[in-house]
């Protein structure tokens, strides 16, 4: 808490001492006929260490050491009363010039009216505050609910801004910076900002994701750590959950309006509570369909112990959960179905189906194997499987066709994998995957967006097991196919036109000030993401290749991003540039300035004029 | 308390009189004006290039003014002029004395050439001003900032403006009544900028205290629509301290 740690003891006796040593030779270098020689410096030197020792119970203030504040307070003032006591006796007894005595009284009298100011000021900084915003988006405001949030903070929280040197860091660092200023304000003992440079600062970063492993997948983004020592618990915020467009987007005729939305205030503030609460996601794996084991550990054999622990280490609690014994838990958040090999039974379906309607999440990891065991359930987010395994004998893990490589190439805008542009994932025995024709989309709720294809060179394969893989049309058709699909699910029966869903904002919550918004669209909600591979997320696929593995972080931080979500609604900041023509922008400039100019030589002129007839006359 | 406010008003007065009778007010408000037409014109310049702000902090309307050097520096000027003047002028040519003899207190006189300099400086600032109805024909333009640059403006020039007039009354000369308040300026808008500046790149502990009395981040702050009610009142803290010093010392024979 406090620099000085327990210096400040020896600090305020020092300044006691140097005071009373003051005082003390006040009294003994005034009493003879040569005292009155002495009595300025003496003034002046008691007068400066006066205020000096108020500026340090300023900084008692400041560094909340109440009662320190206050011995140094009584000290300070003191010392300034008994030197007013003293200038009065001298002023009755009409020792000293009547110049001097005033000059005395003066410095005295000036240093304890600047001792109270510095007081007051000192409580105003510390304790004070509450910040007007005159701006029309608010910029200045949080939320009640953030405000509620930051006064319950009951230990220590520390915010860490990771922006590297990128175009957009430097104004994202602003935003962010603005806002978790805005945080300090309302409980600067407990929070704590700081902003580190991932590149500038690579030891720093280093330490952090020792301490922190789930930090390695952001590229940037805020560090949330609540509590101290073993007792912390932490969250990453995502840039993407900060700023949902990355970029922002021009709108108007002549894209003279830039709007920038932020959703900062929702991701951090629900991050805050989610960290107070001690609330862990579920995520739970389902198995008895033949599915691999969270148990198994080996990286050399299959099971989903790799991914398991990616994802405790990103937060999550992972179980596993058969759906025939009993209901999923009621904290569940997201469901994953990996590579099943039997269909669910009929309970299941139900209650698979009952977590999903009642807004739940599913991650699905399936390739041909599991096609018909998936085939119902896909059918529900209008979602098809081919039978067929893409192969590529280009793009593929270690030369082995059957491991196909999909970059992200740019195609398939989507926050699930826009962080990880030009980056392949790995999908063993992939199949292609079909979004059901547009026409039957309509009137539907759960819209799917392609967000990863296959390779050109890939085709699907209808004999994999042959000795030798060929390509063989008509039977084997040419790529690229898409092996990777997320769904959303939107408020409102999709109306006759399609809307893009990928690009819907993310549900809107009360806002205490009004503030732009972006034009309204249909409100959508991230709910499943297909992979069709049922060995991404294996624990050899994972060894081979450990990116694989951030893709489906991605895909788990997309889908659970509403739902702890506490509804504060974007800020979208908007500036526009001025659309004028170079003739009328120089008038703009121009006119006012000519009007002023001749205004004040013509007031100058005409002053001058008056006063030298004025003069005349005289 | 009402024949004090009247003396004061006559004083004030007369002081304003005083101030636009003479060529220097035409040259300052003449030295303003050409600095608001440059502040404008780059103004126009930035809003005419695609905007690319994401927050309100870095748009062009709330750097307007705070953030441009040739205010600030033309400004650290002319609150010298504008004082210097007030009371050592009146000390050198002996009108001070009969001044006190009249039935006017030393605190009316002080107050009233202390009123006089704000409103001065406050017209100094018009110049900016005056653009804003003009572009607003052309682009809506969010009220908030400038008004808090306004009120940023107006706190701070009752702070200048004291210091001012406490150097004018320590003094006999006018210059070097000018030349300290300079320095007081200096110490007061740039020093802690300078710290600020250099607590920045170090994110020293002290960089929030720093932070919190450099004016010039005060003043931008203010201009961003941010109105932190303690920025008013440490600068009418130290307007009053230097108040109070200046009432004193107008009694006492000056020893610059």
């Amino acid at each position: 808490m406090s620099e000085l740690g327990e210096n400040w003891i020896w600090l305020v006796g020092l300044a006691a001492t140097g005071a009373l040593a003051l005082l003390w030779d006040a009294r003994r270098s005034t009493a003879g006929p040569r005292g009155r020689d002495a009595w300025p410096l003496v003034l002046v030197t008691g007068s400066a260490a006066a205020v000096i020792v108020i500026a340090i119970g300023v900084w008692f203030v400041v560094i909340d050491l109440i009662g320190a504040a206050i011995l140094a307070f009584a000290l300070g003032f003191g010392t300034l009363l008994i030197l007013i006591r003293r200038l009065r006796r001298d002023a009755s007894s009409g020792r000293g010039g009547r110049q001097a005595a005033a000059v005395g009284k003066t410095i005295v009298d000036a240093s304890l009216l600047a001792g109270l100011l510095i007081v007051i000021n000192a409580f105003a900084f510390t304790y004070g505050g509450r910040v007007w915003d005159l701006t029309q988006e608010g910029a200045f405001t949080l939320s009640a609910v953030s405000r509620q949030t930051i006064r319950a903070l009951d230990r220590p929280t520390r915010f860490t801004l990771l922006f590297g040197e990128g175009r957009l860091a430097p104004r994202q660092r602003e935003r962010v910076s603005q806002l978790l200023e805005l945080y300090r304000a309302e409980s600067p003992s407990r929070v704590t900002v700081r902003s580190i440079n991932p590149y500038a600062e690579p030891a720093e970063l280093e330490r952090l994701i020792r301490a922190y492993p789930d930090l390695a997948v952001a590229t940037s983004g805020v560090l949330v750590e609540y509590g101290e020592g073993d007792q912390t618990r932490h969250a990453v915020v995502r840039v993407t959950e900060i700023f949902p467009e990355e970029a922002g987007r021009f709108a108007g005729s002549a894209n003279e309006r830039f709007l920038m939305p932020f959703t900062g205030e929702n991701a951090l503030t629900s991050a805050l509570t989610r960290l107070r609460e001690g609330r862990r996601i579920l995520a739970a794996v389902l198995t008895g369909h033949g599915e691999p084991s969270i148990l198994a550990e080996d990286p050399n054999a299959p099971g989903l112990g790799l991914l398991a622990g990616r994802l405790r280490a990103a937060g999550l609690d992972v179980v596993e959960h058969d759906l025939n014994r009993a209901e999923l838990p009621t904290e569940t958040e997201i469901v994953m179905l990996v590579a099943p090999r039997s269909r669910l039974q009929p309970t299941e379906s139900s209650r698979l189906e009952g977590f999903l309607k009642a807004r739940g999440k599913a991650l699905i990891l399936s390739g041909p194997e599991s096609r018909d065991a998936v085939a119902e359930l896909l059918s529900q987010f209008n979602l098809e499987m081919a039978k067929d395994v893409i192969i590529d004998p280009v793009s593929n893990l270690q030369g082995r066709p059957g491991m196909i490589l999909a970059f992200v190439t740019g195609r398939h805008p989507h926050p699930i994998v826009d962080p990880l542009f030009r980056v392949p994932m790995v999908l063993p025995r992939a199949a292609a995957l079909t979004i059901k024709p547009p026409a039957s989309l309509a009137r539907t709720r759960r819209l799917p967006v392609a967000i990863l294809d296959s390779m050109p060179d890939s085709w699907s394969e209808s004999e994999p097991n042959a000795s030798r893989v060929r390509f063989d049309p008509p039977n084997d058709l040419k790529g690229p196919f898409l092996v990777g699909v997320a769904v959303n699910e939107t408020e409102r029966e999709n109306p006759e036109r399609l809307e893009d869903p990928a690009t819907a904002p993310i549900n809107p919550g009360p806002r205490s000030k009004s503030a732009n918004q972006a034009e309204t669209r249909p409100m959508s909600t991230p709910r499943l993401v297909v992979f069709s591979s049922g060995l991404a997320g294996d624990n050899t696929t994972l060894q081979a290749h450990p990116v694989n593995a951030d893709f489906l972080l991605d895909a788990v931080s997309w889908l659970r991003g509403n739902t702890d979500q506490l509804g504060i609604s974007p800020a979208t900041h908007e500036t526009r540039a001025l659309a004028l023509p170079p003739e009328v922008r120089s008038r703009l400039v121009f006119l006012p300035t000519l009007l002023a100019i001749l205004a004040i030589i013509t007031a100058g002129l005409t002053v001058g004029w008056s006063r030298r007839d004025h003069a005349m006359h005289d | 308390m009402a024949s004090s406010l009247a003396r004061i008003s006559t004083l004030f007065a007369r002081e304003i009189g005083a101030f636009f009778l003479s060529p220097t007010a035409y040259f300052l408000l003449l030295a303003f004006q050409i600095i608001a037409w440059f502040n404008f014109a780059e103004l126009i310049a930035r809003l005419s290039r695609p905007q690319l702000s994401f927050s309100i902090t870095t748009d062009p309307m709330t750097n307007y003014i705070s953030s441009s050097v040739s205010f600030w520096i033309v400004l650290m000027m002319a609150v010298p002029v504008l004082t210097m003047r007030l009371v050592a002028e009146e000390r050198r040519m002996g009108t001070w004395e009969s001044l006190l003899t009249a039935p006017v207190t030393a605190s009316e006189i002080i107050l009233a050439k202390w009123l006089a300099a704000v409103v001065m400086f406050l017209v100094l600032q018009l110049p900016h001003f005056l653009y804003l109805p003009f572009l607003a024909r052309f682009l809506p333009i969010d009220l908030g900032p400038p008004m808090g640059l306004m009120l940023g403006l107006v706190s701070a020039s009752l702070m200048f403006s004291a210091i001012g007039v406490f150097f004018s009354t320590l003094s006999r000369s006018q210059v070097v009544a000018a030349v300290w308040t300079f320095l007081a300026l200096f110490g007061f808008v740039l020093l802690p900028q300078l710290l600020y500046n250099i607590g920045s790149t170090k994110q020293a502990s002290w960089l929030d205290a720093a932070r919190r009395f450099a004016v010039l981040q005060q003043i931008h702050d203010l201009g961003t629509g941010r109105l932190d009610p303690r920025v008013p009142l440490f600068h009418g803290s130290v307007a009053v301290l230097f108040l109070f010093l200046s009432i004193r010392c107008a009694r006492i024979r000056p020893f610059m």
